[in-house]
């Protein structure tokens, strides 16, 4: 139940309802995630992605809240290109994904963290896989990356493994798609980078647990990566 | 209880609802009104909306809508001559920039910005055809007029990043002081923006 005590938000989506209102999609501090009508200004709409926000909700109906004091709006995130649309990977990610949360603040911390991450210098990928990996252990949706999950063995450095969304990390099998050396499984693990063939399988698996949690929906964000990237390859 | 709706009144009340902000109850109480005291303005709706719907589509140069296959902006030489193409999100945005009669070139309409939340990616911006455009070679420069938001500069951006590599002059509009604004009241970034973008008096 949000309280009207000031807190950061985030604008994760936005859409218009009336001439003058939208209904925003909100990461907040205290709250999580919340749908919230809010009210354009004069000849600006303060309520814009990637855009720190510092306000206080008040209760509307069911489910929607309204802004009850829009206290401060801070610099928009200054970045460009693939960053960018990193970014909007980021929020669509959490509105694909993120129905409720169990802790708010560590979840908004984390975004605020990772938006801040994508206007360094720091390598791309490395942000992405990191960010995935807290969001998906943020909903407890991760895998157990100790022990497998058909015959509850410790994973072996030298031994394949398949990895099933629902369960964990089980013996490969024969003809199985995806399969993760037990040595990388435990890298991912620990979030240690440093072999380029341990981001490329996070990768991989990040993908797959994210695709099959996404039940069904598609991600759009991806789409905004291709056509420049087959531009200028060297970017990548 | 009685059904007090009839069926084609409730088709007309679910009807209304299509239109942006408008929920049952002021569905209701415009299938009332037109029934009740407007019945030739009723009809005059229904036949204006048929017609536009069948008649009116979107111009095959530059996405406007267009009674024809292209536009009359499109159309015209004199418009070609200049090879200016102003970038803009939606119809609206070429009604502002006509009525102040500065800009002398053809337009490439968006029909919205990029926003893959709402499902809107490259592709359903057009920018497949204006790549095409592009690299014809007829435009000698692209003025993105897309709005100063998040969503607005991030599309620029994506369509500058497409024609670089092209023999094509990129310009973005400018952003500033309004006319008959205060300074005082303008928010920091714009007043930013105002000075970054200063010009010699000259």
């Amino acid at each position: 139940m949000p309280s009207s005590v000031l807190q950061q938000a985030y604008v994760l989506h936005a859409k218009p309802y009336r001439e003058k209102s939208l209904i925003c999609d909100l990461l907040t501090e205290l709250n999580g995630r919340v749908t919230v009508m809010a009210h354009k200004q004069k000849y600006t709409n303060p309520f814009q992605v990637f855009t720190p926000l510092q306000l206080s909700l008040k209760a509307g109906q069911g489910d929607l809240y309204f802004v009850e004091q829009l206290e401060q709006v801070g610099e928009s995130l200054a970045i460009q290109g693939e960053r960018f649309y990193s970014a909007f990977y980021l929020n669509e990610l959490l509105v694909k994904l993120v129905k409720q949360t169990f802790d708010p603040e560590n979840l908004f911390h984390l975004y605020q963290i990772t938006l801040n991450r994508l206007n360094s210098d720091e390598a791309l990928e490395l942000i992405l896989r990191e960010f995935e990996f807290e969001l998906l252990n943020d909903l407890g949706v991760l895998p157990d990356f100790l022990q497998t999950a058909d015959d509850g063995v410790d994973i072996q450095d030298d031994k394949y493994y398949v990895c099933l969304p629902e369960q964990g990390f089980v013996n490969a099998y024969p003809h199985a798609r995806y399969q993760y050396l037990g040595q990388v499984i435990k890298a991912i693990a620990e979030q240690n980078w440093a072999s380029d063939n341990t981001l490329k399988h996070a990768k991989q698996l990040m993908r797959q647990l994210v695709q099959y949690h996404l039940k069904g929906q598609v991600l759009k964000s991806r789409e905004l990566f291709n056509p420049i990237l087959k531009k200028h390859p060297s970017k990548k | 209880m009685f059904n007090t709706m009839t069926p084609l009144l409730e088709d007309l009340i679910t009807a209304l609802k299509v239109l942006p902000g408008v929920g049952q109850k002021s569905a209701q109480r415009m299938a009332f009104n037109l029934l009740d005291t407007r019945r030739d303005g009723a009809l005059k709706l229904s036949k204006a909306l048929s017609e536009a719907i069948d008649g009116i589509k979107h111009c095959v140069t530059c996405r406007n809508y267009s009674e024809t296959e292209q536009c009359e902006i499109c159309q015209s030489a004199k418009r070609h001559e200049s090879g200016q193409v102003c970038v803009v999100a939606s119809p609206a945005d070429v009604v502002a920039i006509e009525q102040t009669g500065h800009f002398n070139g053809r337009y490439f309409v968006l029909m919205g910005l990029l926003s893959p939340l709402d499902g809107i990616g490259p592709n359903e911006l057009g920018l497949d055809l204006l790549s095409t455009q592009i690299s014809q070679g007829d435009i000698k420069e692209l003025i993105l007029a897309t709005n100063p938001t998040v969503e607005g500069e991030a599309t620029a951006h994506y369509i500058a990043e497409l024609a670089s590599g092209h023999d094509v002059k990129v310009s973005r509009i400018a952003q500033g002081v309004p006319v008959g604004g205060e300074l005082d009241l303008i928010d920091g970034k714009t007043l930013g923006h105002a000075f970054a973008g200063r010009q010699a008096i000259e």
